[in-house]
């Protein structure tokens, strides 16, 4: 792991951790280490998520309806915990992708502002 | 409950799967197995914390981790009693303290006087501006009085009262009885709501009508056992029958002494109350200014409109009177003037204990500050072991507040004896000093800076042992550390600031008690060593003439007198110090003064040997 690899890769931002999860399980029914893979590919390596940060998460999305937990079996055949979108958790996922737009739209208008600014 | 159970066992096994697959992965990706795993867990990252983390998700894990801390933390104190020992008594005295003081502050200042709507009540005084001079205030003058009734408008209601005694007799031993003798809606005024019974009635107010009373809850139980079979009875009160109309609340407390001002003088047991019973010429003359007058304010009235409209009205009625003096009234809130003085005296009280009790913190500061080294290792062995600085500085506090707890309980033991005492001592004129009690709102403050405390003195040491570096604790091993020179410089300065607030306490403490020294030391122009002093009041039935007064008093002194020990004897008609005892005008012959103005002063009568059993001495005798 280089140095310049690391200085690339960003923290999550508190909350933003749940957001990936539901859209992670929106392809389907993952385990956890499934999940945290995910999020670093699809990302390409630039989220890194301190694995272990995953499960307090998910237990909380559980506690809230959002996602369920069963066994099932993984790709090797072997018995793994899955997890699942809810309904409600489907719903969620659509309200926090709002807000995340609204948020980062907001976000990106501040720290680039239009050429009027440049020519003042 | 048992679901949480199921799902931290359940994490258990999901995170010891994670951990197999990214080590399987990395081994994929050409790692050794043993460099795969080691990578893995880095990249988990601290599993206890996971864990812990994913506890609280599912329980209230600051209930599980307090209890744990709350065992550890009692552990730790038994361990090292002497300190615990020091610390809890240090504790107790300050908190003890801090909550006695308070529940005077308590009960004489913030808790309101038992009347309804008290902050509407105020306490009307009349000025003649040409006395000012020597009586800035006086007591309310009955024809005024009617005057306000009739024609104020600011006020809801205003009533009378002042200070009047009477014989019981027939029930035991005769007995004088202190009270008040009042307008009839005096009770109405208050807002107070008999225990049993009624109160006065309008028509009461009239002579004839009068011969009814109420008594005061303890009035009625220490003499009456609290029979309420004495309502509507009557007793005999300077020979003539009256009715028991109604028993007070228990609750009802009567201000006393100056506390309606000067020249007003209640004595300090409140036993019971008449109507005034006056008749419509007694009403009409001039009066004496003796009267205490309450108004009750109207609603949305303030206290300036009520005393720009009254001072109209005593305009009026000086202009009437033709005594060629004005006349202006004032209104002081009832609640100010009860407590008066005493705010500044309890206050100044407050905040001399609460210096002890900043002191007390400082000191234990100071102490567990001399145990963080120790403290530093055994935090270093918990970190490594997974725990979190605010788990660690969550513990320590844990401890600091179970000092404070201990030291509170112990406190509010010594503070409720203290009271006690306290109120034993205390100067009989301190305003409603028997209503002094423990109540629930001084044990939530006694909680209160308990927890305080425990944050004060327990924030600093839980700081520095939660950011101290653990490693070199941990490589020191079993050889002590001492502490660093920053925590010492800490330390001292720390001492300096109790030296501080320590010097001041003292130089507070020091000028109240020479002003206390210089008090005592007053030549008051008499003495009171080896002299006693006896209350006589003749029953005026009993008494009508003169000549039976004088021979009693004339008895009871020449039998006094013959007592083997007396050396002299004599008597006064009011006790030095005692108020004004008569004021009366000064005419001097052939000067024609209107009465008003003329100049006043206060008598006593005396009999021969007063002045030699006080100690008086003659200025210069013709």
């Amino acid at each position: 792991m280089s140095t310049k690899e690391q200085r690339e890769r960003i923290e999550l931002l508190q909350g933003t951790l749940d957001l990936l999860i539901l859209r992670t399980l929106l392809l389907g029914p993952a385990h956890g280490h499934a999940i945290a893979k995910a999020i670093e590919f699809r990302s390409d390596d630039v989220l890194q998520v301190e694995q272990g940060s995953l499960y307090p998460a998910l237990h909380r999305l559980i506690k809230r309806g959002w996602i369920s937990v069963q066994d099932g079996t993984s790709e090797n055949n072997r018995r793994a915990k899955f997890y699942r979108l809810t309904a409600r958790g489907r719903r969620q996922l659509a309200v926090e992708t709002t807000k995340w737009d609204r948020l980062a739209g907001a976000i990106a208008r501040i720290l680039m502002p239009a050429e009027q600014e440049g020519e003042s | 409950m048992s679901r949480r159970k199921r799902m931290m066992e359940d994490l258990d096994q999901d995170i010891r799967d994670h951990i197999e697959r990214e080590t399987q992965d990395n081994i994929d990706r050409g790692m050794s197995p043993e460099e795969a795993r080691y990578a893995a867990l880095r990249k988990f990252g601290n599993v206890t914390r996971v864990k812990e983390e994913t506890r609280a998700v599912w329980s209230f894990v600051w209930l599980e981790q307090l209890g744990q801390d709350v065992r550890f933390g009692l552990r730790t104190l038994r361990k090292s009693p002497g300190f615990t020992l020091v610390a809890v008594l240090t504790l107790a005295l300050g908190i003890g303290a801090n909550t006695a003081i308070f529940s005077m502050v308590n009960s004489v200042l913030l808790r309101p006087l038992a009347y309804r709507e008290a902050q509407q009540l105020y306490l009307v005084r009349e000025i003649i501006p040409e006395l000012s001079q020597t009586y800035p205030t006086l007591p309310a003058n009955l024809p005024n009085f009617r005057v306000w009734q009739r024609e104020c408008h600011s006020f809801d209601e205003v009533a009378i009262v002042e200070p009047f005694n009477m014989t019981l007799t027939g029930h035991g031993e005769a007995e004088q009885i202190s009270g008040g003798r009042t307008s009839a809606n005096l009770f109405d005024v208050l807002g107070v709501i008999p225990e049993l019974g009624r109160t006065f009635l309008p028509q009461e107010d009239t002579p004839g009508s009068d011969q009814v009373v109420m008594l005061t809850d303890s009035f009625w139980r220490d003499r009456f056992q609290g029979d309420p079979q004495i309502v509507s009875r009557s007793i005999t009160l300077d020979g003539k029958p009256f009715q028991v109309v109604g028993i007070l609340p228990a609750s009802f407390r009567f201000p006393k002494g100056a506390q309606w001002g000067a020249f007003i003088e209640f004595p300090p047991r409140t036993d019971y109350f008449k109507p005034l019973g006056l008749n419509a010429e007694q009403l009409e003359q001039l009066g004496e200014f003796e009267y205490a007058a309450i108004a009750r304010l109207k609603p949305g009235t303030s206290a300036r409109q009520a005393l720009a409209e009254l001072n109209v009205i005593q305009g009026r009625i000086a202009k009437d009177a033709k005594e060629g003096v004005g006349l202006r009234a004032e209104l002081i809130p009832l609640e100010s003037e009860v407590v008066g003085t005493a705010r500044r005296g309890l206050l100044l009280l407050l905040g001399g204990v609460g210096a002890v009790l900043l002191i007390v913190c400082l000191n234990l500061a100071n102490l567990l500050l001399v145990r963080v080294p120790s403290r530093v290792r055994e935090a270093g062995i918990r970190t490594a072991l997974g725990a979190s600085r605010a788990r660690l500085a969550r513990q320590l506090l844990t401890e600091s507040a179970l000092l404070a707890i201990l030291g509170g309980v112990l406190g509010v033991g010594l503070a409720y004896f203290g009271l006690r005492w306290l109120v034993a001592v205390a100067p009989a004129n301190l305003p409603r000093i028997d209503e002094v009690h423990v109540d629930a709102r001084v044990l939530w403050f006694a909680t209160l800076i308990s927890l305080l405390t425990a944050i004060l003195f327990g924030a600093l040491p839980a700081w520095r042992v939660a950011h101290a570096e653990p490693q070199p604790a941990l490589k020191a091993g079993a050889v002590t550390i001492t502490e660093g020179r920053p925590a010492r410089r800490l330390r001292e300065s720390l001492v300096g600031f109790e030296v501080g607030v320590g010097t001041l306490l003292l130089i507070v403490a020091g000028l109240l008690t020479t002003s206390m020294i210089r008090l005592l030391g007053v030549d008051k122009g008499f003495t009171t060593e080896r002299v006693l002093a006896v209350d006589v009041t003749l029953p005026a039935q009993s008494y009508t003439k003169l000549e039976q007064k004088e021979e009693f008093y004339e008895n009871v002194l020449g039998q006094v007198r013959a007592l083997p020990g007396v050396k002299s004897a004599g008597w006064i008609s009011t006790l030095p110090l005692e108020g004004q005892g008569q004021v009366n005008f000064i005419n001097v012959p052939g000067r024609a003064t209107k009465d008003v103005l003329a100049p006043t002063a206060n008598y006593r009568y005396v009999s021969p040997g007063y002045f030699q059993s006080m100690g008086i001495q003659l200025r210069r005798a013709a």
